[in-house]
Parts: structure tokens; C-alpha cells; sequence
């Protein structure tokens, strides 16, 4: 199964968190945060820290350690609280994903 | 000279004790060198434990740095107030939740995820 | 239907008290928040005993048997599903996706296991930093190797445990240890690349920050459970009795959301709630309880008297903006 990140294909085995497919195709960093514009690339890998949140399809701070993979979506690396990336026609911005 | 001596200077990244809001072990010390007594008070004047987590990978911490600035033992220190939800909650959920009348018997017995004999 | 009793967390204890409700006849629904249910048996792969007496066996089995065990006895065993707060009288705001809906069961056995504990230092924050349990996880569920060369900062037994699992995954253990904080460094630009230990520098790809692990109570902290300080069970635990029962009345714990320990206390302090509930329900007896307590083993006994030696540091009374 293949999905992008920022525009390049990564593939990935049914049923995994996207965070794993990344992870296993070498991404390193998932997102800058807001204050600093430091880089993370996960911590928990249980949906409970900020380390792992992405734009999935138009949607920010989505969890992609606790998000399944699905065929074609379009993940990208978050800036800051995703603001400038969110495409209100996708869905809401709800801060969990 | 020693090849320690030649090593290039290195900016070490602030260490961040609350990783979720940012928040560097520098502004935990002045928060307490402005009267902060406890990791409420921390919570409040710095938004430490106030990020996602809630406090999980944080709170252990500035408690250890209270009990020392404090003068009072480990076992003693109050952690932060926690209120529900236990995780962050989409409002889309609320929306659909009747608040009146007896509580329904909720997804039980519906969901597909759900397994029985 | 209503179920007569909710049980917070589908890991071992979970499972093994939801097995003993169902047992004696009550109405039971397991909820975890995760995609599948097990807990920790879901990314260790370590030999682990479901009891002091019996050998050890692979926690892919253990869990297929306790989860086997919950269902046959007619326990309901719900996935990605969080029970999210507990109001007065043991209302439960359940979430599952983006529905929400209220249950109130006549018994809440909070089994929600435990969380890392942090470790702060300099370029901890770093691409390539994870905590142990993450770092199980990617190793043994998802199959994921993260990296190549990992550093360990840790030395409990969680440390010992994980350098196997990643001999196993085929990454070498570059450093392993202790050492104060400021004398730590993560470096690297997106990732991290390197590990300073006072003046030693480590070329690795991957930390692991393994320096214990605390209850996660939140749930019975916000219900009114009052906290105790027990450094042995990694910190704050939640106040329960022998027979894992809190001051709230029919909210009980069990397994490490009452003190981080063994699968085997696990197991043991979740059948143990799960009997002693029902007992409240008037569906089991007291010698059944009392049976319950002396079979679940000197490790849950040692619990049992660290938490009953302490008086209790932090109680939240929650605060209804309208009393029912």
C-alpha cells in the first residue's frame, strides 16, 4: 500500500500507524513546533505526546502514530499548528486526531 | 592541548521539560524565583502540563524541582489538578451527546470493533 | 443493554478482572483506547509468567488466552474506545472516534495501565529520542527498526529487557547507562546523530530514554481517588485497599494503573478486583474474595502494604457544575 509524504511515495504494510511507515522508510521529522521551530519525529508512539503530528489530507495535528495507513493519502510534515496547511474543505481541525 | 581543547563549541538545544508547550527548565526556575510554592502554580505561570499530555511526561519532573526548591520531600509534592476529558475530545463529539435523561446504553452492542462469545 | 460493570483498559489486568465479572454473572465491557486490545502483551515479546508458579510463555499467548477467557465468559471486549471522564455516581463519558455517549455501570474497575516516566535533558526532544515503551512498540509490533545504533539512557530492568529486543531487530546497542541530566546531550540537526555522555560522545541514531515507568491514573484521579507517594511503584499511585477497592464507591484498580509490576500482579490484582466487584454486586461471595486474595501471591501482597503504609498526598474532590 503507498501513500505520500510531502509529495514522495512511502510504502507501507496494511493496518500500520502511518508513523511506522515512516519510520521504516527513514523519515526523521515529522513536524516543527510552534514555539521553538524545534523538529520532532515521535516519542510515545501512543497518541498521548505532540511529537507526531502531521497534516493527513488536508487535516492538521492528526496522531499518525495511532492512525492507520490508508492507499493514496497525502501526509505532510506539519509546520508549526498546522494552521497555514489546513484545507477547511477536507474537515476540521479538532487538534486530535 | 589536549584534542578535548579542540573540540568546536557546541550550543547545547534549551532542555525542555515540558516538551509538549515548549517550555525550557529556565522558565520553571523563574517561575519559582517568582513565588511559585507548587506545580499548580508552575502549571499556571508557565503552561507546563497544560499540552496534550497533560502533564504525563512533565509533572514527575517539576515536582522533583519543587520538592528541592521548596525544601520539602519528594513524597509531599502535590501533582497538578487533572480535569476531564482524559483525552483531548473532537467537538463534533459533544454535539451528538444527549446531556438529559438517563445515560444510553452509549456503543455497546453496536460498534464493529467489538468482540463477544 | 446496560453493562453492569465497565472495566477501563483491555491489557492483562483488564482482561483477568473482566474474565471474573463475567464469571460470576455480571454484565461486563471492556473498552481499550488503542486499536487492539492487550496492553503491554500487545509489544513485548520476552518470555513472561502469567503467575509466580508456572513457566514462562510468549505474551502473544498469554494475551489470545485471557482475551479468550473475557469473552467466553461473556465479557464484551471493545477496542479504540476511551472511557474519557468519570462523573459523580460513576457516569462515564465514552468516546469511541467521534462519538460520545454516557454509561453508568454499577462498578468501574479502572485497569489503564502505566506510562513512561520522563527524563529531560538537552536534545531530548530530538527526531530519533523515544521513549522504552515507543521503542518496544516499534520494535515488536510494528516491526519497525528506527535506526541502527541506540543508546539506552536507563538501567532497570526495562533497559536490560530492551537491549535484547534490539539484538533481536538487529540494531546494536552503542551505550547503555545512567547519568544526570546535565550531563546529557542528544545532537544532531534533524535527527539525532549523536549522544554526549559527560565527555564521551556516541555516534548513534536512535535513544531510548527507559528510566522507569508511573500509574497512569488520570481517570481515577479526576473521580475523586485519593494519590499516595510510593518511590517503589514509581511515584503517585491511587489509594485502594487489599481488595483493590478505592474510597469511590465501586470504582476499583488493578495492575499498573495501580503501581507499575509484574504481568503476574497484573493478572493476579485484576482477577482480585474483578471477584471483589462482583462480590459488591452481590454476585460472589465473601469467601470467594477471600480466596481471590490469598491466591493472588506475595508480589500483590507487597503492594497491597506498600499502599496501605501511606496516607494520602492529593485527593481531587470533582466538582459537578450542577449536583445530581
Amino acid at each position: 500500500m503507498a501513500f505520500t509524504c510531502d509529495g514522495i511515495a512511502v510504502e507501507s504494510r496494511a493496518g500500520e500507524p502511518i508513523a511506522a511507515a515512516l519510520l521504516a522508510a527513514g523519515w526523521r521529522v515529522f513536524r516543527t513546533m510552534p514555539r521553538y521551530g524545534d523538529p520532532r519525529g515521535g516519542y510515545c508512539m501512543v497518541g498521548r505526546c505532540t511529537d507526531c503530528l502531521m497534516v493527513v489530507d488536508g487535516v492538521p495535528n492528526v496522531r499518525v502514530c495511532v492512525t492507520p495507513v490508508a492507499a493514496g493519502l497525502d501526509v505532510r510534515t506539519q509546520v508549526g499548528l498546522g494552521e497555514d496547511q489546513w484545507d477547511p474543505a477536507r474537515g476540521e481541525s479538532s487538534g486530535v486526531a | 592541548m589536549s584534542d578535548r581543547d579542540a573540540l568546536p563549541e557546541v550550543r547545547p538545544a534549551p532542555t525542555l521539560v515540558c516538551r509538549c508547550e515548549e517550555i525550557p527548565i529556565e522558565e520553571i526556575a523563574a517561575a519559582l524565583a517568582a513565588g511559585a510554592q507548587t506545580v499548580n502554580d508552575i502549571k499556571w505561570r508557565t503552561r507546563a502540563g497544560m499540552g496534550l499530555c497533560q502533564g504525563i511526561y512533565c509533572v514527575p519532573v517539576i515536582a522533583a524541582i519543587v520538592a528541592q526548591a521548596t525544601d520539602v520531600p519528594i513524597g509531599r509534592v502535590a501533582p497538578i489538578t487533572t480535569r476531564p476529558p482524559v483525552r483531548p475530545l473532537p467537538l463534533e463529539a459533544l454535539a451528538g451527546l444527549e446531556l438529559e435523561g438517563e445515560p444510553q446504553t452509549g456503543s455497546a452492542g453496536t460498534s464493529s470493533n467489538e468482540e463477544r462469545a | 443493554m446496560m453493562p453492569q460493570v465497565v472495566i477501563a483498559g483491555a491489557g492483562p489486568a483488564g482482561l483477568a478482572a473482566a474474565a471474573a465479572t463475567a464469571d460470576a454473572g455480571a454484565s461486563t465491557l471492556v473498552l481499550d483506547e488503542q486499536r487492539a486490545a492487550g496492553g503491554r502483551l500487545r509489544y513485548q515479546v520476552q518470555p513472561v509468567a502469567a503467575a509466580p508458579s508456572v513457566p514462562a510463555e510468549r505474551p502473544s499467548d498469554l494475551l489470545e488466552r485471557l482475551r479468550a477467557e473475557a469473552v467466553a465468559a461473556g465479557a464484551v471486549v471493545q477496542t479504540g474506545t476511551v472511557v474519557s471522564a468519570c462523573f459523580a455516581g460513576l457516569e462515564l463519558l465514552v468516546v469511541e472516534g467521534d462519538a460520545a455517549s454516557r454509561l453508568a455501570p454499577d462498578a468501574l474497575i479502572v485497569t489503564t495501565g502505566s506510562t513512561d516516566l520522563p527524563f529531560p535533558f538537552s536534545g531530548a526532544t530530538l527526531p530519533g529520542v523515544f521513549s522504552a515503551r515507543a521503542t518496544q512498540i516499534l520494535l515488536n509490533e510494528h516491526r519497525v527498526r528506527p535506526g541502527r545504533r541506540f543508546a539506552i539512557v536507563g538501567s532497570d530492568e526495562a533497559a536490560e529487557a530492551l537491549t535484547v529486543d534490539i539484538l533481536l531487530a538487529g540494531g546494536e546497542v552503542v551505550w547503555s547507562g545512567v547519568a544526570p541530566a546535565p550531563f546529557l546531550r542528544a545532537e544532531g540537526d534533524n535527527g539525532v546523530s549523536a549522544l554526549v555522555v559527560g565527555q564521551d560522545r556516541f555516534d548513534v541514531d536512535v535513544v531510548v530514554i527507559a528510566v522507569g515507568r508511573q500509574a497512569d491514573a488520570a481517570l481515577a484521579t479526576m473521580a475523586g481517588v485519593p494519590l499516595g507517594f510510593v518511590a517503589a511503584l514509581g511515584g503517585l499511585v491511587p489509594l485502594v485497599d487489599e481488595r483493590m477497592r478505592s474510597s469511590v464507591s465501586g470504582l476499583f484498580m488493578a495492575g499498573d494503573a495501580a503501581g507499575p509490576g509484574s504481568v503476574a500482579a497484573a493478572i493476579a490484582e485484576g482477577r482480585l478486583a474483578g471477584v471483589a466487584a462482583a462480590a459488591e454486586l452481590g454476585l460472589a461471595t465473601e469467601d470467594e474474595v477471600r480466596q481471590a486474595l490469598i491466591a493472588a501471591g506475595p508480589e500483590v501482597a507487597a503492594r497491597a502494604a506498600m499502599r496501605a503504609d501511606l496516607a494520602p498526598l492529593h485527593q481531587q474532590p470533582y466538582e459537578p457544575a450542577d449536583a445530581r
